[in-house]
């Protein structure tokens, strides 16, 4: 597959990252965009099947929509923390108002500074976002 | 001597020069005569002879004594002559007797000179010799209110005396003229006015005086002294004269500044009194006088305050100064007697006004409950009730003490309440009864131990305004009642809409999510298949495609364009629009907006310059995000509407206004006249395309940053110009 060469992925090994969304076609269009640019992707549309297969070590990057059913985006990061405690996070969501008061009010232990992509996004930005994250220590 | 002598001791100088013969040795001479208008010349001259001259009414016979003398003319009214016997003695007894008999006259009589100006005057005999003596003996007493009577049937008399005094001359058979004569001078209009305490025992004798023509009126408290007065005398007796007896002491004068005096005593008297008949009314009736009265006993009032409660037949009003207060009267069981008072028979209305907490609350509770033996659903409807007035039988209102309130109304109220009742407790009955009770220890659990003194009464005036204080205490702790109830359905009304502001959050959170998240796929998809255009195909009909999916870019774009809008309308209208502010340097944020704009629209005959203000930084509080997003619009419309010419920003610090106003001036078309009046109003737009939105989105978003927002036609009638204003921040605060 060629890449579409928004900053491309350089290293010679490929990252794996994990996609946690509800919505399907959200997911497919956004595996479709990084595998274009050089990453494994592996998709979920429950959260629950996402954390049982959850396997420590295997994600450099993990993308979690916050408002899914069964469990919300911040839940399954603090459950996945219980696994793995190496991986980098980032939130997505359209709904972007009161995430931020939603999650000091149920996750208080959630206090690190994480990034947020709001959707929708250009693909290139999304490149961008996530090779930023990914590049921070 | 009698008036006969004077002359003779004037003319005859035997005697004359026997008198000046005598002061020449330094004998000290006293003589008593009856100085009348035929003799008043000689004993003028008598004065200089003697060393002192007086007076007494109705002399008889003539003597004279010395310390070894004594000597008495037999002839005794013959006058101008000398008499040609007298008795002599020498006898110790008998000048010592008439020594006696001497002083005791000398002492009765009045000066020489205050006869002498009576005569001169002319003063009426009536008024002719005041005096005042004090009579120590019951006969003496007898004799004088006899004689009082037998000359005064003439006169007005006013009495102020115990009814014992009426008694007395009712049974002594020497005063039975009196009824006589009473009735008599009624029948010629003099009056007798008689002021005593009319009681159950003395209310026959009253009204039997009545009858014989005597005013008799009523009064509470008599001063210490029984007196009668008329204009000529005044008698007063400090003597009881209990059941009737002659009073053992009397005072009697015909001096006038007394007898004026006790005359104005009386009228003030008369004026406070009530009328016997009135009186005589109630006692009869069985109308129970009103007194009022200290009771200093806590056992005492304790007792009263139970009774009070007891004899209650149609109302108990009671109030409590402490929630100490209230345990108290409950421990002595007040409480559990009002309530048996308004089950019985007589169907008491009770009324408490009293502090509480919870407990109390319950406790009345309970109270309440009983008495009025419902179930609980109608006690419900009837607390409900409460507020319009509903007639209870047991009925409790809570005074408010606590000191702290936020609330400006319910503090006042409070207040109010504060000062009304202070540290008493009032019990009335029937409005009849009145019970105040001091409490000199709030902090004692036993009424006796915590109460001071209690005044008792049962005095009209007195009862009806502690009537009236209750019922203003009742009113005020219910207008107290319906500012908390008001208060509470202020709250209430708040959560709902609080409530409701949640639905409205959680709505456009929805609307967000549902609304961006279709374009993610439309949008993303779209760039991946433009990226992937078929190298096999011909160059036009790759040409194709890329243009096919340009437009489906272009329009997903103007969706999400139109969702973001539409969900800041929402946000605006729900007032959910938060902004993020911080101090942000205005310059940087025109520069950028301006920066944007080019990058995304082919300028080609329309010049977008910035015309800054190199000395003066203006640093503003406002949300980044929000604030490019005013510019922006502002900057794309006129961009829209601009086909050649200029389009130029400027910012213009006010500075005595605190604030910056940035203009957007273009060249374009203008506004349309049509539009212009309601040009920041939701969907006003010429335009085919756009929403309609966007200057509506920004006037309120420039208006959530306490600036406005406004626009005109250029005065030169090409293009226009919008306006806006931000606060901005004072750089000396900021240092």
């Amino acid at each position: 597959m060629k890449s579409l060469g928004y900053g491309s992925n350089n290293n010679n090994k490929k990252k794996r990252i994990l996609l946690v969304d509800d919505e399907t076609d959200v997911n497919y269009t956004f595996a479709i965009v990084l595998q274009d640019n050089g990453f494994i992707v592996d998709t979920f549309d429950s959260p629950t099947l996402a954390l049982n297969d959850f396997k420590a070590g295997l994600y450099e990057l993990v993308l979690l929509d916050i408002k899914m059913p069964e469990m919300d985006g911040f839940k399954l990061y603090e459950q996945m923390r219980k696994v793995d405690n190496e991986f980098k996070v980032c939130f997505l969501t359209a709904s972007e108002m009161f995430y931020e008061e939603y999650r000091q009010a149920h996750y208080s232990t959630i206090h690190e500074h994480y990034p947020i992509i709001q959707k929708p996004i250009k693909n290139e930005e999304l490149i961008k976002e996530i090779n930023e994250i990914l590049a921070h220590k | 001597m009698n008036y006969t002598r004077p002359p003779l001791a004037i003319t005859i100088d035997p005697i004359r020069g026997a008198f000046v013969d005598t002061k020449k040795r330094g004998i000290k001479l006293r003589y008593l005569t009856e100085i009348t208008k035929d003799n008043i010349s000689f004993c003028k001259e008598l004065v200089s002879l003697v060393d002192e001259l007086r007076h007494l009414d109705g002399i008889k016979g003539n003597f004279m004594v010395s310390e070894s003398e004594y000597l008495a003319p037999i002839i005794l009214f013959e006058k101008g002559k000398i008499a040609s016997q007298i008795i002599y003695s020498n006898q110790k007894e008998i000048v010592d007797q008439h020594q006696y008999m001497f002083d005791s006259l000398w002492n009765k009589a009045i000066s020489a000179q205050q006869r002498v100006k009576e005569i001169e005057e002319d003063i009426p005999e009536e008024e002719q010799h005041y005096q005042t003596r004090f009579l120590e003996n019951a006969n003496e007493v007898s004799e004088e209110i006899k004689k009082i009577i037998d000359t005064s049937d003439d006169d007005n008399w006013s009495i102020c005396s115990t009814f014992d005094g009426l008694l007395m001359i009712s049974r002594n058979e020497d005063f039975e003229k009196m009824q006589e004569r009473l009735a008599d001078s009624s029948r010629r209009g003099k009056i007798t006015r008689w002021i005593g305490t009319i009681n159950k025992d003395n209310v026959h004798l009253v009204k039997a005086y009545i009858d014989l023509g005597m005013k008799i009126r009523h009064i509470n408290n008599m001063p210490p002294m029984n007196f009668a007065v008329s204009s000529k005398d005044l008698c007063i007796t400090i003597d009881e004269m209990k059941g009737g007896q002659i009073a053992k002491n009397l005072l009697i004068s015909n001096e006038l500044p007394y007898i004026r005096h006790y005359n104005s005593i009386f009228q003030d008297l008369w004026n406070k009194s009530v009328p016997a008949e009135q009186k005589i009314k109630e006692i009869e009736e069985g109308v129970i006088l009103g007194k009022t009265e200290v009771i200093q006993s806590p056992k005492d009032i304790q007792q009263l305050f139970i009774n009070m409660v007891k004899s209650a037949k149609h109302e108990v009003l009671l109030v409590l100064p402490t929630i100490n207060a209230f345990y108290r009267k409950e421990r002595i069981g007040i409480m559990q007697l009002l309530k048996q008072v308004a089950e019985g028979e007589h169907k008491v209305n009770a009324r408490i006004l009293t502090p509480t907490n919870d407990a109390i609350e319950q406790r009345l509770q309970n109270i309440a409950s009983g008495s009025e033996q419902m179930d609980s659903q109608r006690e419900e409807r009837e607390q409900k009730h409460q507020m319009k007035n509903k007639k209870k039988s047991f009925d409790i209102r809570r005074i408010d003490v606590q000191s702290t309130s936020e609330d400006d109304g319910t503090a006042l109220a409070v207040a109010a309440e504060k000062s009304a009742v202070t540290t008493v407790s009032i019990v009335i009955v029937d409005k009849k009864e009145s019970l105040v009770i001091e409490k000199v220890d709030d902090s004692k659990q036993d009424f006796i131990d915590a109460v001071g003194i209690a005044t008792y009464s049962s005095s009209k005036p007195t009862v009806l305004s502690y009537v009236s204080i209750f019922e203003n205490l009742w009113r005020q702790s219910e207008l107290y009642q319906q500012l908390k109830e008001s208060n509470k359905q202020l709250e209430l009304a708040y959560e709902q809409l609080k409530k409701h502001d949640k639905i409205q959050k959680e709505f456009i959170n929805i609307a967000a999510h549902e609304l961006r998240t279709p374009i993610q796929p439309i949008l993303g998809l779209t760039q991946v298949i433009y990226s992937k255009i078929d190298g096999d195909r011909s160059p036009h009909e790759r040409q194709k495609q890329k243009e096919m999916l340009e437009v489906v870019t272009r329009n997903a774009y103007r969706l999400q364009h139109l969702s973001e809008d539409i969900l800041d309308v929402t946000r605006i209208e729900s007032q959910n629009l938060n902004l993020k502010l911080e101090r942000l340097n205005l310059d940087e944020i025109i520069s950028n907006a301006i920066n944007d704009a080019k990058r995304s629209h082919h300028l080609k005959n329309v010049r977008l310059s910035y015309q800054r203000d190199k000395d003066n930084t203006v640093f503003v509080q406002a949300d980044k995000g929000r604030l490019n997003q005013v510019l922006s619009n502002l900057i794309s419309n006129a961009i829209k509407f601009t086909k050649e010419g200029f389009i130029i920003i400027t910012p213009k610090k006010q500075e005595k206004e605190n604030k910056v106003m940035v203009s957007v001036k273009d060249s374009g078309i203008g506004i349309h006249p049509e539009i212009l009046p309601r040009l920041f109003q939701k969907f006003a737009t010429k335009s085919y395309q756009g929403t309609g939105l966007g200057l509506y989105i920004s006037k309120s978003i420039v208006e959530a940053h306490g600036g406005e927002m406004w626009a005109e036609n250029n005065s030169d009638g090409k293009g226009s110009t919008f306006y806006f204003t931000l606060p901005f921040i004072k750089e000396k605060k900021m240092e």
